[in-house]
């Protein structure tokens, strides 16, 4: 990988600091007319996504963290462990929970993830962003309660818990946002 | 049509900076200030240690190597040649025209950009604060003003008097509000990038803001205060936080402005920058007497942004160096 300095800083620009990658979330050029130049940054860890307020003097260079993606299909979990395959040359691998993080709450067997390396090092999977799952309990709704802003618990098949209108049933499939966590529609 | 191709100034703002350009102009008019054209290339630049400069090459015949070439520099700041016209037994002018900063890039920063800037004779600093900000009130309608020596700005932001203060004082005061800072080699650059980080923040949002009176070591080309020579006579203008003109009761020492220009190249040197040559027709012109003056000058597209409510430079500019 290359270097890149503040001038190339821009959105998703992914930098080596401190030893560990992190992404640029935001990148503010400042210069007082007759002052130095400094780069106002938010950058966000790789590996634990803290999200740091950071100013850097104006040239200074870095190396570029080596971050690809990779489109892997979710197998199975064992244990703590989720195991998932490239669907381009078949390989499988092993991604522990803490690296799964929310991702876990949205997918069930089959589902395509997009797996994040920092070398060969997994550091993210992002589900799909849309996903249809089966609600496995919610309470009856409650006779009466039609206002349509009325929205109660429901759980879903991968153990998820998410609000869902009163008239959402167990059994029944829901399109699912997962950058949100939020219901959409039913599943057609 | 590439996205590359198209102005990133649509048809209805160009229209309002046109209006806007002409109400400039009529507010000159009508006090007598006349409007002047110096050059862009020039010999000699203004020297700044954080302001850097472009060059280009003058060739006597094109295609041979004969003949010398002489490098010629893109104004910073149309203030020398001015500054000459003044000395040289001109009144009150004014100038509208690009100067050329290298390295300047952002949501407010274009490397080439309109500058306005306008001079005063006989004036002190405190007259063209108060004509500074009629002719905002005539671009951006009256608005509430606030003014502050830089010291006062700087006490009641951080709790530090920024004359008597040091380098760790001003990181401490940066740490304690979890702000990171870069490493500093002057006590300046530690004042400068707290000025921005917390001192410009804290401005009003809504007001006009006059910062004077800034300490000696920025004192640019301003006189020194003689009531407290620990301060220049130099003040910053902002509105929304945005720093939007610089001026000065101007320094007409000639032996002074080339010790200050000498020790700005002094610390280009340490930055690792190129030296600027001296420009003797500046010195040369305020050895023969520049009478007293003071003089402003404004960051004329921010002001077009502000007075059209943009958010980003970009707007306001047809081509902005990236689509150029």
């Amino acid at each position: 990988m290359g270097t890149i300095d503040t001038s190339e800083f821009r959105k998703k620009a992914k930098i080596i600091f401190e030893g560990q990658p992190w992404i640029i979330v935001e990148n503010d050029f400042v210069k007082p007319g007759k002052g130095q130049a400094f780069n106002r940054t938010k950058i966000k860890n790789l590996l634990t996504g803290r999200v740091l307020d950071k100013t850097f003097k104006s040239g200074e260079t870095f190396e570029e963290a080596d971050v690809s993606t990779v489109n892997m299909q979710y197998l199975y979990r064992d244990g703590a462990n989720y195991f998932f395959m490239n669907t381009q040359n078949y390989e499988q691998i092993e991604i522990s929970g803490e690296v799964m993080e929310e991702a876990s709450k949205w997918i069930i067997e089959n589902a395509v993830c997009e797996v994040s390396f920092w070398g060969e090092r997994v550091i993210g999977v992002t589900p799909p962003t849309f996903v249809d799952l089966v609600v496995t309990y919610t309470e009856p709704a409650v006779r009466g309660d039609t206002a349509n802003n009325v929205t109660k618990k429901a759980t879903l098949e991968t153990g998820a818990e998410i609000n869902v209108p009163f008239f959402i049933e167990s059994s029944m499939k829901l399109k699912i946002d997962t950058r949100t966590g939020e219901y959409l529609q039913r599943s057609t | 049509m590439s996205s590359k191709s198209v102005p990133t100034m649509s048809w209805g703002t160009a229209q309002k900076r046109a209006a806007l350009m002409r109400h400039i102009r009529d507010f000159f008019a009508a006090r007598n200030i006349v409007e002047v054209e110096t050059p862009i290339l020039s010999y000699a630049s203004s020297i700044d240690r954080h302001i850097d400069v472009f060059s280009s090459e003058y060739s006597p015949f094109v295609g041979t190597s004969a003949g010398k070439r002489e490098r010629l520099y893109h104004r910073t700041s149309p203030e020398f040649h001015m500054k000459r016209l003044l000395a040289a037994g001109y009144g009150d002018v004014y100038q509208i025209g690009k100067v050329f900063r290298d390295t300047e890039l952002g949501r407010i920063h274009n490397p080439e950009f309109t500058m306005l800037e306008w001079y005063r004779m006989g004036w002190t600093m405190e007259e063209l604060i108060t004509e500074t900000i009629d002719c905002i009130a005539a671009i951006l309608g009256e608005k509430k003003v606030v003014r502050k020596t830089y010291a006062e700005a700087f006490l009641e932001a951080t709790g530090l008097d920024p004359l008597e203060t040091s380098i760790e004082a001003v990181c401490g005061i940066c740490a304690s509000r979890a702000i990171a800072t870069p490493a500093f080699s002057t006590l300046t650059d530690a004042l400068q990038f707290a000025m921005t980080a917390i001192v410009e923040p804290s401005l009003p949002s809504d007001a006009v803001a006059v910062i004077s009176h800034y300490p000696a070591d920025q004192a640019a080309l301003a006189v020194i205060d003689d009531r407290d020579p620990r301060t220049a006579k130099r003040f910053e203008v902002y509105f929304g936080g945005i720093e939007l003109a610089n001026g000065f009761e101007e320094l007409g020492n000639a032996r002074e402005n080339e010790f200050r220009q000498r020790a700005e190249n002094k610390e280009r040197r340490k930055l690792g920058k190129e030296e600027l040559p001296i420009d003797r027709n500046f010195l040369s012109a305020l050895a023969g007497g520049l009478p007293p003056c003071s003089g402003v000058a404004l960051g004329l597209d921010r002001f077009v942004m502000l007075a059209l409510g943009e958010k980003t430079i970009e707007a306001v500019l047809t081509f902005p160096w990236k689509r150029s």
